[in-house]
């Protein structure tokens, strides 16, 4: 038998029908005992079915209406954004490699024209491929593949290795390629089949970026500083729905500041570089800081929209006269692809838009059909997805390079060969989602 | 939480990841109305609860490839909601049920009143009714707004309470203990109004 106490705290929830049958029927008779309880439980029962009644709201047609034109206005801004969202990472990745683990950005015109020994095999692959109309459902199995190559090779610590470096810059730009390879495909700490792993990820890197880079220009620490925020951005975009209050004011918090100490990186004259307050900044600092930054705006935590703008004047004062973008010094006029590709994947996201030249989207076409630079590949695919290109070529090519087990070798790649192959992968991942935006 | 008929949430959801802007037309239709109940629920100001709406399926929409099947999608919906609503409240630096309380209670106010309070009263029964509509409303303002928060979810399509858990983060057990502290104290509230409210 239960008391007069123990039953009325179980009147609502009787009421509404969430007790068991034994709470229902232990109640139940306790009111036919005790008028009281009854009475009580008559009144609840009345209280919320007139609170019910009165409180009953009804849409108006105007709000519908407005509710219907802000969805289409919504659709059309997502079907642009969705070609192009995962752009930037990719060309960050790279470029925060080149701090310790390879050779400078800056020495990659050189390295234009080798002949890679497989370039020939691949692009023969790569047709083949394409000519089997096999494009789309090929490219999600090779993702698939290729980030199941990466979650096996994840250490124990969360992190991703790059070969014999482990300095906590390239730990940090490492780590945050691979968990926007896996954002790419919608896998986040709390989405998809790794989510454990990539839980783990992202507390390490939350970690290294929350304790700071060092200020040693050689170790370029801003690359570490911008993909960890893009990378956090990206996977609290993903999860910010299923998070506590908590979590999400503790994610925000940790975001903001970063964002704040990547700002700090910009130079008077609104470019980037390595370290905050940069003397020479660069085309490639500045690109990945404003990928990082428009990452942070896209996900509603800091709005650094003027920072960007003064970006954007920087980099119109590296354009090459082809309308490609040179990488640092304003003799320097040879137009990098990477970096033109980067920069045309931004397009309007630094204002109203500079404008594309075709010439600029052929130079990217011809370049990512090399099947050797997964840095180019993925950054170009985006450039081009983004502008109505299409991806047939490049996408052939990386199909055709990918291993057995998944993965894309960085001994054959022009920039990445001392890297690791968990930095390629995660490049051959990212170039491929352009399939999904398609 | 019925889906009524036509394809289940999951479905429609599936199709809208995979680029079907009609099939997340219908889920808008589908939850448009529960939604709105909701954020009224919150606030009892129905211009800031319209505008929440819009603001949920447009983030719905940007965040399309977010939700997973794993995820019952009206938790995956309400999450949203609560979530959107707590950035809302804080960003306007004040608990919003106090600026619409005076709304409420503004004699030109008639026409909310009237459309939330009185629609399909006979003539001669509406201003009772708008009254009585004004002093139960006022009695849900005076909830506290972690009880408002399950009381809303609770009256939104039935919501059970394991449901509610989920979309708030806390244990079952807490949203019993709300929910029930949220109706006592309306029969309370109620009953300081006049005992003809519950008749």
């Amino acid at each position: 038998m239960i008391s007069c106490a123990e039953a009325r705290g179980e009147l609502v929830a009787v009421i509404r029908g969430e007790v068991s049958r034994e709470t229902a029927d232990e109640v139940e008779r306790h009111l036919g005992r005790c008028a009281a309880c009854a009475a009580e439980r008559d009144l609840l029962r009345r209280t919320m079915e007139v609170v019910r009644e009165h409180v009953q709201p009804e849409s108006s047609a105007d709000a519908r209406m407005r509710l219907r034109s802000a969805l289409c206005d919504e659709f059309a801004r997502d079907r642009r954004k969705r070609r192009f969202r995962h752009a930037w990472p990719a060309f960050a990745v790279p470029a925060a490699l080149l701090a310790g683990v390879l050779a400078a950005l800056i020495a990659a015109p050189g390295a234009e024209t080798p002949a890679p020994r497989a370039m020939a095999d691949t692009q023969r692959r790569a047709r083949a491929v394409a000519s089997a109309g096999e494009l789309g459902p090929r490219s999600m199995d090779a993702v698939s593949r290729g980030l199941a190559w990466l979650a096996a090779k994840q250490r124990r610590d969360g992190t991703w290795s790059a070969g014999a470096v482990s300095d906590a810059e390239t730990t940090a730009s490492v780590t945050a390629s691979a968990l926007l390879a896996f954002a790419a495909d919608g896998q986040s700490p709390r989405h998809g089949e790794h989510r454990a792993a990539l839980s783990r990820a992202r507390r390490r890197l939350a970690e290294l970026v929350a304790t700071g880079f060092s200020s040693d220009p050689d170790r370029k620490p801003l690359y570490a500083v911008a993909l960890g925020v893009r990378a956090l951005a990206a996977t609290y975009a993903l999860d910010r729905a299923e998070m506590t209050a908590d979590e999400r004011r503790a994610e925000r918090e940790l975001l903001t500041r970063a964002g704040r100490q990547l700002a700090d990186f910009q130079a008077k004259d609104g470019g980037f570089g390595y370290v905050p307050k940069a003397r020479r900044p660069d085309s490639s600092c500045t690109l990945f800081a404003v990928a990082a930054l428009d990452e942070l705006r896209d996900a509603d935590v800091l709005d650094a929209s003027g920072v960007i703008l003064r970006a954007g004047r920087y980099l119109d004062g590296m354009r090459a006269p082809d309308g490609g973008i040179a990488y640092a010094h304003p003799g320097d006029r040879r137009a990098a692809p990477a970096l033109t590709a980067a920069l045309l994947a931004l397009d309007g996201e630094f204002g109203p838009s500079r404008g594309v030249s075709a010439g600029a989207l052929s130079f990217i076409e011809k370049a990512v059909q090399t099947g050797d630079d997964a840095l180019l590949a993925w950054s170009g695919a985006e450039a081009l997805a983004r502008h109505g290109r299409p991806l047939a070529a490049p996408v052939a090519s990386l199909l055709a390079s990918q291993r057995e087990d998944g993965a894309w070798a960085s001994a054959d790649d022009r920039r990445c060969a001392s890297a690791g192959d968990a930095v390629t992968t995660a490049f051959g991942v990212l170039a491929l989602a352009q399939v999904y935006a398609r | 939480m019925s889906e009524g008929h036509g394809p289940a949430d999951a479905e429609l959801m599936r199709r809208f990841g995979e680029g079907d802007d009609e099939a997340f037309r219908r889920i808008v239709e589908r939850h448009e109305r529960p939604l709105l109940g909701y954020f009224w629920r919150r606030c009892l100001d129905r211009a800031l609860a319209e505008d929440c709406v819009q603001e949920v399926f447009l983030r719905l929409v940007r965040h399309r490839g977010s939700w997973r099947p794993d995820a019952k999608f009206t938790t995956y919906l309400y999450r949203i909601a609560e979530n959107h609503w707590i950035d809302r409240y804080r960003s306007r630096k004040s608990a919003p049920p106090a600026a619409s309380l005076e709304g409420l209670t503004d004699p030109d106010d008639d026409d909310v009143c009237a459309t939330f309070a009185a629609s399909g009263a006979a003539p001669g029964d509406r201003a009772a009714q708008i009254e009585l509509g004004s002093r139960i409303r006022n009695a849900v303002l005076r909830l506290t707004d972690e009880q408002r928060a399950v009381f809303a979810l609770a009256e939104t399509r039935g919501m059970k309470y394991e449901d509610i858990g989920r979309v708030l983060g806390i244990p079952v057990g807490t949203v019993k203990s709300r929910m029930h502290a949220a109706v006592t104290r309306l029969r309370e509230l109620l009953a300081e109004e006049g005992r003809d409210l519950l008749r």
